[in-house]
């Protein structure tokens, strides 16, 4: 039997408290990671959502379209590469809005004047949406234009791709989507 | 009676030092070894001062001043190892709608996206997401603690740019050599030195027009060496525009106001001044170590205060009867 037993407990809880300190420090010794870049990232986030202007002037938002498998296109007038891939995003949108699929614009940082002529000049059919303040294109971690990102029906990202992309391209990454949420 | 006065002063000053660690925990000196030499001398004569005490007197107010020795002693403790074992305080900086892992406190930091009136007020709160526990978010002046972590965020200077052709529709802005690529808002993160003033320096393009716009800042007082009429007491932006080759526009410099507009260049550019914050990540002492040292010796300098309390009530009563 000690003959100091609160003595010895006390001593006890100091060193504890003394290894513990040393132990966290030892454990948070990672360092601080760099910035998460690109939309690939974003697979399994949910996708953000801000309310923006249409081409009418109406106030949409990524948000309206839940329930449908949304592959949604960042893009702007002067991108030669999101010029070069809209008629696919057109001819994907007819063949398969049919099955539930939403091919959603939206535009990075110009106004609707722009928008509107473009989306003319194409014979666009899909909805376009204005981002004047480049929101939607920094949520989604664009590095670049176009920037592509398919979202499920429960309104998370599948997949984010960065670049140009082949109506094959769409097909393969937007067909599993629609198939497996029928 | 040396030796009794150095101990209780030498944990009183030690505890104070390691404490300011929790009040200015971005200060560097806390990570070098004048600091922790300075702790463990004055550490040495509270062990001394302990274990004699236990040496000489086993009663009661010898285990008193033992435990507030010892008090001190871990509080001791924990300061050495924030400021050893601790990183150096991390300025995270990041842009709007981006995120940053921190795998010290096992967290992403969300920073949120801003408009030009988010960055014109600065008071943006950005969002902690831990792998345990709930979000936490932070405003400025506000302090959050994760383990031996302390997070806070630190304004910083940021613009929000628009711009608009001569038609006045708006432009894309997009910053090529920055992560967030489709960012309208400068956070300056280089320096240039203009007349002999180190200035916060960024760039972005408005590709649609072909521009290259380089972009520095001028604070009020800085703004009384610039020499442009009408922005002596303002905040200013001092724009200067190239063409798509990195060629200089003739005409393509010049001063705008927080709020006012400028064009050069065929672009019509309009900053909105103010701030976004950064994350300053600083390593503090271990708060369970600061609660069970605190206690030890709050704790026993309190019991023995007492007890010399009632010692001597107990020694008056016994010369008056």
């Amino acid at each position: 039997m000690p003959r100091n037993p609160l003595g010895i407990a006390v001593a006890a809880l100091a060193l504890v408290a003394v290894v513990l300190t040393f132990k966290a420090y030892l454990e948070e010794s990672g360092g601080l990671a760099g910035v998460l870049t690109g939309p690939a990232m974003l697979a399994g986030a949910p996708a953000e959502s801000y309310p923006v202007k249409d081409l009418a002037g109406k106030s949409d938002a990524l948000a309206r379209y839940r329930g449908h498998v949304v592959l949604v296109n960042l893009w702007a007038s002067w991108c030669a590469p999101c010029r070069s891939e809209t008629p696919a995003l057109e001819r994907l949108y007819e063949a398969e809005r049919g099955k539930g699929l939403v091919v959603l614009g939206i535009d990075q940082g110009e106004s609707a004047r722009t928008a509107a002529t473009f989306a003319g000049e194409m014979k666009l059919h899909y909805p376009i949406l204005l981002d004047e303040d480049q929101r939607y294109g920094r949520a989604y971690a664009a590095v670049g234009l176009p920037t592509t990102l398919v979202v499920d029906r429960s309104g998370h990202i599948v997949r984010g791709i960065d670049g140009e992309m082949t109506l094959a391209q769409m097909r393969d990454v937007v067909g599993p989507v629609l198939r497996a949420q029928e | 009676m040396r030796e009794r006065s150095a101990a209780p002063v030498c944990a009183f000053t030690a505890i104070l030092l390691v404490l300011a660690q929790d009040l200015y925990p971005q200060w560097a000196g806390f990570h070098t070894w004048e600091y922790a030499t300075a702790l463990a001398l004055l550490s040495l004569p509270i062990a001394g001062y302990a274990l004699a005490r236990r040496r000489r007197d086993r009663g009661a107010s010898g285990s008193q001043l033992g435990a507030a020795m010892l008090g001190a002693l871990v509080i001791i403790a924990a300061g050495i190892g924030s400021g050893l074992l601790g990183p150096d305080t991390e300025i995270v900086e990041r842009q709007p709608g981006s995120v940053a892992v921190l795998p010290d406190v096992a967290a992403a930091a969300f920073f949120p996206n801003a408009d030009a009136r988010d960055v014109a007020r600065g008071d943006i709160r950005i969002v902690l997401r831990r792998r345990t526990g709930a979000p936490l978010d932070i405003g400025l002046g506000e302090r959050r603690y994760v383990g031996a972590t302390e997070l806070q965020l630190v304004p910083r200077t940021a613009a929000y740019i628009e711009a608009r052709d001569v038609r006045g529709d708006r432009l894309t802005i997009t910053q090529p050599t920055n992560p967030a690529f489709l960012s309208p808002v400068l956070l300056f993160g280089q320096q240039v030195t203009i007349a002999g003033k180190a200035l916060p320096a960024d760039a972005f393009a408005t590709p649609a027009v072909r521009r290259q716009i380089k972009a520095f800042y001028f604070s009020k007082a800085d703004s009384l060496i610039a020499q442009a009429r009408g922005m002596a007491g303002y905040e200013s932006l001092l724009f200067a525009v190239d063409d798509d080759a990195g060629h200089a526009i003739p005409g393509g410099i010049g001063f705008a106001r927080s709020g006012g507009t400028i064009e050069l260049g065929g672009v019509r550019l309009s900053p909105t001044i103010g701030s976004y914050p950064s994350l300053a990540v600083s390593a503090v002492p271990y708060p369970a170590a600061l609660a069970v040292g605190g206690l030890l010796y709050l704790g026993g300098l309190g019991l023995r205060f007492a007890h010399v309390k009632v010692k001597s009530v107990q020694d008056h009563t016994r010369r008056k009867a």
